[in-house]
């Protein structure tokens, strides 16, 4: 089995070994769950070694190995996985967060242990799985097996409050994304196999994005036709960004879900739908990205001023975080619709450094909230005189998300701020960089309001994070930034090698129509060396 | 010279090693954590030094840069490494040679404190990131450490986190400063894409030297470089914008005062000798970039000349004697900014230099009397200080009479070379007149620096306390830097004075681009009258502070009831911080308020409304399946009948 399949497996596996395990030896549950993820985190770190030596030339081979296994012949659908420079990033993201989140979990939750792991497992999985497949039933499937039991996470382990409206708006919004997704991804099939069939007329269907990718490459797809498939994608796929305004269910899913939860939640739940849109959006239409894309670089400047400042008015710690999110997503958005190797490396470096640092803010949070039992800001207060380290930690974690230097989420915003420029967005990349502005507002005023002024003595029977095991979560959050955010070359390297070819895509249809159009692009990109074939006329 | 590599990178590093050293282990051990962060301040000291014997020994404009590749993407390098020339190497010895002894004296002033170890682990953490700034190659690095000065800033105005006042102070030095950072960013930006659009990929670069090539090009590239000169010059303000913000200049300087909420020593190492000093010292580096546009200049000198006015007046009505420094070093940098707008960058080098020392001495000494009076800041309980603590007394003595510019102290020096520049100069518009403000500041300096001293030291003792004079640890540096504050005028004496002119403008020969115009400026000279004009401003200075605060003989009660709406005004500081919280809690919040309403009003009632119709719809539906079976059959009868209506009609 190769080692991606194993990413899927090996949580599914502890997961079904944890139901046969009975409910009292909470010890060997949660044992058996960090072990899980650990493995993950061990393969996920192989994977990025294995891009740093080898290049983006390693990882293409090691996907020529690994065969199609044939699932449902008639229909087409194969379980079939490859990885490549964008892809390792994110598998690292999801394995970091998931272990940590088994960590954190280990000590926060004590109710129902058993069946909180086992649901938590079974989301990672979900999520390993749209990260590595290349066949867009287990795209979709894989997306569903992560939804469904972040609802069951949220309903059951939530605060309860409102935990039931919160998991019911979040599962409903994600699988209504993912169904409007699913017409795009059916077209794509159709479509496919209209273009299989000219070659061949007995020819079966396929879900394999390979046969996607070379009949867009061949030409199959008209111009008309990307337009459509492409808004269907986005516009499902942007749900779970979320862009605005699709992005109601995304605060109050953070807001009510467990720290663990929120963490995978925030952390990589969020990051399917840009991945999804760059892994098959952009390759399989890039017609429809060049015609579609300025527009989301507008709505990208709701989400990040309209998220900030609806932050800067919220009073509960979760919400600000919650909003401050669906702000970031604005970053990733504009980058994205760059449509520049830059924006985009920028995108998805932004993808895993907001992940890390939300997962990280959310484990804080949740340590805390254990105990005060509030998230209501002005109840807080002088935190930081009873939890020193908590409030060192939040405090670095602030400066992260704030796009402070020395972190990652600096890097790779300036990333998409150039990419921005670079691509003729100078207006929205000016608007970006005044965003920065006021996600330092909101955010060191909920940094003070929470762990700094006046101690306030009903907090303080509050307990610190002690030992290595409650501590080591968030140092190992915290390093990842660090290492990436001081030194980011690496990174980048990786996830640029990935990126290059799709951006390539999109660029030589952007080219097209200002050619067609007579129009000098506004864009300052260089034009890629090779023009790709010329879509069909309409049919 | 293949040291110099490595002493570039033993600056910027050895202190982000102590910063790590405490932070991982010596947390609990506070005495160690002091120790650390001193050790690694000299050893930054000393790579300096010997850095210092290279380069200053070398021809004029000897400049190595060291870079690796720090990020990549598409046709964009940034990257990051270490520039050694003059520059660098003067504003590292200021940095870490008033650092060492601020570092000392923090042994003594910070003993006891519950947040020893932390207070170190953010001063070594703020020496790496000014540091990072001074050895810089290029823009993307300096505004990474820019922000990160920021940042340990921010963590050391709200060193005691449990003060609302520290907290707000802190919060408001970060959120100001990231204004002028997103100018600072959108000009790096501009000027990147500008060099992208005109010269195309091969020639943009964040590099300083990269970018100096492109500028004093006389060929092809200076040609299309002078058609672009307005976006260009744009691009310069907006980075200026960043200058503005950390060197305090108006209309961004209201966190500076607010800033002394930090302990003393950060007062004095960042917030008078160093890191507001960042602004001047990136505009030497970027000089190149304003030489070419005498508007720019015009704009700069304006700023300084204006600052250094309107901070000078305010430092009068001050009675916190914090609080009157923070005003003085705004329009000591104010002076700074004003040379550099009149064209004479060295001028403002050497009065960074100079005011560095004096400044550092003033601020410790005032911490010296602050601790004598047991953490009493107000001047108008204190007095009478000169004979309980004659060491500190005599030091700070030293750093009035080189702030005031009295001969020979090192100010003289140093004001008289920016008068010099001001009095010269034929580009800036008005610079007679900033002339003239300029020698209005001179007085206005030594006043409100008498009446500090003579409130503080002379007369009798009006407050409650016991004060004594401070241990070693303290006085140490106070007498240090006072030598250096008299002597530090050696470095650059002017032409007509020393034979072969000032030492730091031959070594600082490079910073200055001279493009055709500029011609003439260049050299600073010795101009008796522009010497006696300051001085004799100064003098009057101190006669007016002793004839208010010394005999007594005029009285101030009677002064300020005549000038009532103006001393109103300065005690309001212009009403700068009351315009500022109207933006920030009419406009800002109003708007944050109307998002929110927004998000959870319109968005999500919309939302909610289509959940609930179809809620209803389904209880609606549901009562048609209330287990009657002869509805269900009517019903599907019903059904089977449209239907066969439809296709038959169809048909």
């Amino acid at each position: 089995m190769d080692a991606l399949t194993l990413l899927v497996v090996v949580p599914l596996l502890a997961a079904g070994l944890l139901v046969l395990v009975p409910a009292t030896s909470e010890k060997l549950v949660r044992w058996t769950a960090i072990t899980a993820s650990g493995i993950t985190l061990g393969i996920g770190l192989w994977f990025f070694r294995m891009a740093l030596t080898g290049g983006e030339a390693a990882l293409t081979e090691y996907t020529a190995a690994i065969p199609r296994r044939t699932w449902v012949e008639s229909v087409g659908i194969s379980w079939s996985v490859g990885v490549d420079g964008m892809s390792v990033a994110m598998l690292l993201l999801n394995s970091l967060v998931l272990f940590a989140g088994c960590l954190v979990s280990g000590h926060a939750i004590q109710d129902r242990v058993k069946e909180y792991f086992i649901l938590f497992l079974a989301l990672g999985a979900g999520v390993f799985g749209v990260f590595i497949v290349k066949d867009m039933f287990f795209l979709y499937f894989a997306f569903e097996l992560a939804v469904v039991p972040m609802y069951l996470l949220i309903g059951c382990w939530g605060s309860p409050k409102d935990r039931e409206y919160a998991a019911m708006k979040l599962t409903l919004y994600l699988t209504a994304g993912a169904l409007v997704a699913l017409f795009g991804l059916l077209l794509l099939y159709f479509e496919t196999w209209d273009w299989l069939r000219l070659a061949d007329p007995e020819a079966l269907p396929s879900f394999h994005l390979d046969d996607v990718f070379a009949a867009s490459d061949d030409g199959a797809f008209g111009v008309g036709f990307q337009k459509t498939a492409f808004a269907l994608l986005f516009l499902g796929f942007a749900t779970i960004i979320p862009m605005w305004p699709l992005h109601t269910w995304s605060p109050i899913g953070h807001a009510a879900a467990p720290a663990a939860g929120s963490m995978m939640h925030a952390g990589v739940l969020m990051k399917l739908g840009s991945f999804a849109v760059l892994r098959v959006a952009f390759p399989a239409c890039p017609e429809g990205a060049a015609y579609w894309l300025p527009w989301v670089a507008v709505i990208a400047m709701a989400n990040i001023i309209y998220g900030g400042y609806v932050a800067m008015a919220q009073k509960d710690i979760k919400f600000v975080i919650g909003f401050s999110s669906s702000s970031h997503m604005g970053y990733t958005l504009l980058g994205i619709a760059s449509v520049t190797v830059m924006g985009v490396s920028g995108a998805v470096f932004l993808m895993f450094a907001h992940g890390v640092m939300t997962a990280l803010t959310f484990g804080l949070i949740g340590f805390f909230y254990d105990q005060t039992h509030s998230r209501y800001i002005p109840d807080l207060g002088g935190l930081a005189q009873q939890m020193p380290f908590v409030g060192t930690c939040f405090v670095l974690a602030t400066m992260a998300s704030a796009g402070v230097p020395g972190f990652a989420n600096f890097a790779s915003e300036l990333m998409v701020m150039l990419g921005a420029w670079e691509a003729g967005y100078e207006v929205q990349a000016v608007i970006a960089v005044f965003g920065v502005v006021i996600t330092a507002v909101y955010l060191l005023r909920a940094l003070a309001d929470v762990f700094f002024r006046a101690r306030k003595e009903r907090w303080d029977k509050i307990k610190d994070a002690r030992g290595p095991f409650q501590r080591a979560p968030f140092v190992l959050l915290i390093l990842v930034l660090l290492v990436f955010g001081m030194y980011p070359k690496p990174m980048t390297d990786v996830i640029k090698a990935g990126v290059e070819p799709i951006v390539a895509k999109v660029q030589a249809a952007q080219d097209r129509i200002a050619r067609e159009t007579g129009e000098a692009p506004a864009s300052r990109r260089t034009a890629p060396e090779t023009p790709a074939a010329p879509a069909k006329e309409e049919r | 010279m293949a040291n110099l590599e490595l002493y570039g990178y033993v600056i910027l590093f050895a202190p982000l090693v102590a910063t790590v050293l405490i932070t991982c282990l010596t947390l609990k051990h506070k005495a160690l954590s002091g120790w650390v962060a001193i050790a690694g301040m000299l050893a930054a000291l000393t790579a300096n030094a010997l850095m210092a014997a290279e380069v200053f020994s070398a021809e004029p404009g000897f400049t190595r840069v060291y870079e690796i590749e720090w990020l990549s993407a598409g046709s964009v390098v940034i990257p990051f490494g270490v520039q050694v020339d003059a520059l660098s190497t003067l504003m590292g010895l200021v940095v870490t040679g008033v650092g060492s002894c601020i570092f000392i004296f923090s042994v003594g002033y910070m003993k006891g404190e519950e947040g020893y170890s932390r207070y170190f682990a953010c001063l070594s953490l703020f020496a790496f990131s000014m540091l990072g700034i001074v050895m810089s190659t290029n823009l993307i690095q300096t505004f990474i450490f820019w922000e990160l000065v920021g940042v340990s800033s921010y963590s050391l105005i709200g060193y005691y986190l449990e003060k609302d006042s520290a907290v707000d102070a802190g919060k408001k030095a970060f959120l100001t400063n990231r204004i002028g950072d997103f100018g600072m960013t959108w000009g790096i930006i501009l000027l990147f894409y500008t060099i992208v659009d005109t010269l195309g990929w091969d020639r943009a670069s964040f590099s300083f030297e990269d970018l100096r090539l492109l500028y004093e090009d006389t060929g092809a590239v200076g040609a299309i470089m002078a058609e672009h000169a307005g976006t260009l010059a744009l691009a310069t303000l907006l980075i200026f914008t960043g200058a503005v913000a950390k060197s305090a200049q108006v209309p961004l300087h209201v966190w500076l005062p607010d800033a002394m909420e930090g302990p003393t020593p950060v007062s004095a190492l960042m917030h008078a000798a160093t890191m507001v000093a960042a602004g001047v010292f990136l505009v030497c580096r970027l000089f190149f970039m304003f030489a070419p546009y005498p508007e720019a200049l015009a704009v700069v000198a304006w700023m300084g000349g204006i600052t250094a006015f309107l901070a000078a007046a305010l430092a009068f009505v001050q009675h916190d004697i914090k609080k009157v420094l923070a005003y003085s070093t705004l329009s000591q940098l104010g002076y700074m900014v004003l040379a550099l707008g009149m064209g004479s960058p060295p001028a403002a080098m050497f009065h960074l230099t100079t005011h560095a020392c004096f400044k550092a001495l003033l601020f410790l000494g005032s911490g010296s009397v602050i601790m004598g009076c047991h953490h009493e800041q107000d001047m108008r309980k204190m007095g009478g200080l000169r004979k309980k603590m004659p060491v500190t007394f005599w030091t700070f003595v030293i750093g009035t009479i080189a702030l005031a510019g009295i001969f020979p102290a090192s100010g003289f020096w140093s004001k008289d070379a920016i008068l010099g520049s001001a009095s010269i100069n034929h580009t800036v518009p008005g610079a007679t007149f900033l002339y003239g403000v300029g020698v209005l500041v001179a007085f206005m300096t030594a006043a409100y620096m008498g009446r500090c001293v003579l409130l503080t030291f002379f007369g009798k003792y009006r407050g409650h306390a016991h004060p004594k004079e401070s241990p070693a640890t303290m006085t140490g540096p106070l007498v240090l830097l006072a030598v250096a504050s008299l002597f530090a005028g050696a470095l650059s004496l002017p032409k007509g004075i020393s034979a072969e002119g000032g030492w730091l403008e031959r070594a600082l020969v490079g910073v200055q681009a001279a493009p055709s115009w500029f011609a003439g400026v260049h050299e600073e000279q010795f101009h008796l009258s522009v010497a006696i004009g300051g001085t004799v401003a100064a003098l009057l200075g101190l006669f007016v502070a002793y004839m208010f605060y010394g005999s007594r003989k005029w009285s101030i009660d009677g002064f300020v009831s005549k000038v009532g709406p103006l001393h109103h005004l300065l005690e309001k500081k212009y009403y700068f911080d009351e315009f500022y919280l109207w933006i920030v809690r009419e406009v800002q919040q109003r708007v944050a308020v109307l998002s929110n309403f927004i998000e959870v009003h319109i968005l999500r009632w919309i939302v909610d409304t289509i959940a609930a119709i179809h809620r209803w719809f389904g209880g609606q539906i549901r009562l048609l399946l209330d287990g009657h079976l002869h509805r269900y059959i009517t019903l599907a009868l019903l059904g089977v009948v449209v239907i066969l209506t439809a296709v038959l009609v169809g048909n």
